[in-house]
């Protein structure tokens, strides 16, 4: 192992044998490199045939090259000394200690321990996963191996908004078409990771059971125009994302949550007042809630339930809801 | 070496070395690879249930093997069930067998070989409740029939419940595996039952078992052989067209079976816990019978109550056209839609 400066155009960047890093964020490593220069060396690897494969410093590499530096300090060890695999672990070790992978990056790892180094899936989950902060599963394998199904720009996505794996893992489900067509939506807004695997599973039951493809529901539905509408706020766009999925997955459901949502407000109960039913029409009980802070306060609210009682849609809610 | 068409290898727990019935399993599959291990809860398992269920553990049933359904859950309604242990894995591959979630930690294929000692406790509970008339069967953990042709178990369960003044026992099957039951003198104490469903989902979601027409037949046999028959539509499926294809499934029954042969007829319909979805998705992933219309209710996942009710409704008033006698009952309903089946 020999340290010297290098030219940056004699590494082969396109090689990423040992690479995990995806999507860097090099702003920062630019100014500081700007301003005090490479600190750390990178470490390469001398091949035969007399290139140089990047082993560590993938970032520290990329800065470099954006602002054109000719040179980079660097670590080179013959292929000798080096195995491909002792290289991998090198580039692994170096950037999991230093930082969390994120959801691609770990991905990358999984991906290349079981197919360029032929390390067993027992392996990767018993010793390489712990190592990435994950539990030793092979459910959590499997999903980050399915993530290789992901066009580019979703991997992309998947880092900008820092998406769950389990969310990554629905999306790497569908064809890189409609993973195509699915980022349009989503680009425009930001769920919780639960709020997104329903969005997710929605599209995908519904594509199922019309025997229809994903595009032709986004179209059929307007789910872009929903969410590209600008002057809404995007919680609100995924609460309208939601409801209009809903509504097509669980029609009859959500039908009658809205003919009972009108009887109730039809009865113009206090606001300190509230009649709940089972959402799902299961269970026949009906709940009666009221809030108040005096005696007099009670009573107002009694005459006003009275009133509310007397209508006609009180009755009808009870004929109604039993059918 | 023979390939055998239920089982890859077959591991002895050392101490159901001795029992009978482990003896005239291996028998039965002679050809299929057999070893012997101390104990069976070490065994590695391969992680797709299809090979896994191919491997045969032949053990004892060290635990309690006669207990009330475990199908119940709060706010459903039992109907009183009790349930014998024989076996545990089932040839059937249904999709929507709760067993890929129930046994995901033990997808082995399990037979139980001491059917006598199980019998014996089955005999003392009967005997201390003397007052109770028992309805038991064996289809909780397994299909009752898959594995008959290797254990011959129903040659002692049928003669034993022939002996039984409180019970009624009854052998729950997607399977003809009937030859067995027809010679036995079962005393009007055995019910065969199966399974129905349109030929459609039979095809399409019970891939491991026999058609329509081949369960009806061979239900036919059993009558013939003096036993009464049950039949379970269970678990319908709401599916377009739902309505011609069960009311064909009852036409095609009632052509093949008279209605006095008939002990009990049930409805259920499709309804799973959360997790099964994604389990049966990954191994059936042509399946749309997750695509329903459905609502979380006590812990399981059920159709929306008025889908449920509109679909039982229609399948007893079909039912009662052929034979206004019977109403089927509902198998792990909720309470509130049990109330309401009289007059829907």
């Amino acid at each position: 192992m020999i340290l010297q400066f290098i030219q940056t155009n004699q590494i082969n960047s396109s090689d990423d044998s040992f690479r995990v890093t995806f999507s860097p964020k090099l702003e920062e490593l630019k100014n500081s490199i700007k301003s005090v220069g490479v600190i750390n060396p990178i470490t390469l690897r001398h091949t035969q045939e007399g290139t140089y494969q990047l082993v560590t410093g993938y970032k520290r590499f990329l800065a470099c090259q954006e602002l054109n530096r000719q040179t980079i300090p660097a670590l080179i060890y013959e292929p000798h000394d080096l195995s491909p695999m002792q290289a991998f672990l090198y580039n692994l070790h170096d950037n999991i200690f230093t930082r969390t992978l994120n959801v691609i990056e770990k991905f990358n790892v999984c991906l290349k321990l079981i197919k360029v180094y032929a390390v067993s899936e027992e392996e990767v989950v018993r010793q390489y996963l712990p190592l990435m902060g994950e539990e030793p599963s092979y459910k959590i394998l499997h999903q980050y191996l399915a993530l290789e199904q992901l066009i580019d720009s979703m991997r992309s996505h998947v880092i900008e908004t820092g998406m769950a794996l389990s969310s990554a893992n629905r999306i790497a489900e569908f064809s890189p078409s409609t993973q195509m067509s699915l980022l349009s939506v989503l680009k425009h807004v930001d769920p919780s990771t639960s709020k997104l695997n329903e969005l997710l599973t929605l599209i995908r039951e519904i594509a199922a059971r019309d025997g229809t493809s994903v595009e032709e529901i986004l179209q059929r539905y307007q789910l872009l125009t929903i969410v590209a509408d600008p002057s809404v706020a995007a919680p609100e766009k995924v609460q309208a994302l939601r409801q209009t999925l809903r509504s097509v997955r669980l029609p009859h459901l959500t039908e009658r949550q809205h003919q009972l949502t009108s009887l109730i407000q039809g009865l113009q109960l206090p606001d300190s007042a509230k009649l709940i039913a089972d959402p799902y029409f299961e269970d026949p009980k009906l709940k009666l809630e009221y809030q108040f802070s005096r005696p007099d306060e009670l009573n107002t609210l009694i005459t006003k339930l009275q009133e509310a009682f007397d209508k006609q849609q009180w009755q009808q809610i009870f004929e109604w809801y039993r059918v | 070496m023979k390939s055998n068409p239920q089982f890859d290898q077959v591991w002895i727990d050392r101490g159901a070395l001795l029992y009978p019935a482990t003896q005239f399993i291996r028998e039965k599959l002679i050809g299929v690879p057999a070893d012997v291990v101390d104990d069976v809860k070490f065994l590695k398992h391969p992680r797709d249930p299809a090979l896994a269920k191919r491997q045969l553990v032949l053990t004892t049933n060290k635990g309690v093997a006669f207990k009330p359904c475990q199908g119940i859950c709060e706010g459903v309604v039992c109907c009183g069930y009790f349930t014998i242990d024989i076996a545990s894995g089932c040839p059937c591959d249904c999709t929507y067998c709760i067993l890929q979630h129930y046994l995901s930690n033990n997808p082995l294929t399990l037979i139980y070989v001491n059917i006598e000692e199980i019998l014996g406790a089955v005999q003392k509970h009967l005997e201390a409740n003397a007052g109770h008339h028992f309805r038991i069967g064996t289809g909780e953990l397994s299909d009752s029939l898959a594995y008959d042709h290797i254990t011959n178990y129903s040659k002692t369960i049928v003669p034993f419940f022939a002996e039984q003044k409180n019970a009624t026992f009854e052998f729950k099957t997607k399977t003809a595996n009937i030859d067995n039951l027809l010679g036995l003198r079962h005393n009007g104490r055995t019910v065969v039952s199966w399974s129905l469903n349109p030929q459609g989902i039979i095809a399409s979601e019970e891939k491991g078992s026999v058609s329509l027409l081949e369960r009806l037949e061979a239900a036919k046999r059993c009558i013939g052989a003096g036993y009464r028959v049950g039949f379970h539509f269970d678990p319908m499926i709401n599916f377009t067209g739902w309505e011609d294809a069960y009311q064909g499934v009852v036409e095609e029954l009632f052509k093949h079976v008279q209605p006095a042969a008939i002990a009990w007829i049930s409805l259920g319909s499709l309804r799973f816990p959360p997790q099964l979805k994604n389990v049966a998705e990954k191994r059936f992933p042509s399946t749309k019978i997750f695509t329903g219309e459905f609502v979380p209710t006590n812990g399981k996942v059920r159709y929306f109550r008025p889908i449920r009710e509109e679909m039982y409704s229609k399948m007893r008033g079909w039912i009662k056209s052929h034979a206004p006698q019977i109403t089927p009952y509902l198998c792990m309903e909720t309470q509130a839609v049990i109330e309401r089946y009289d007059s829907l």
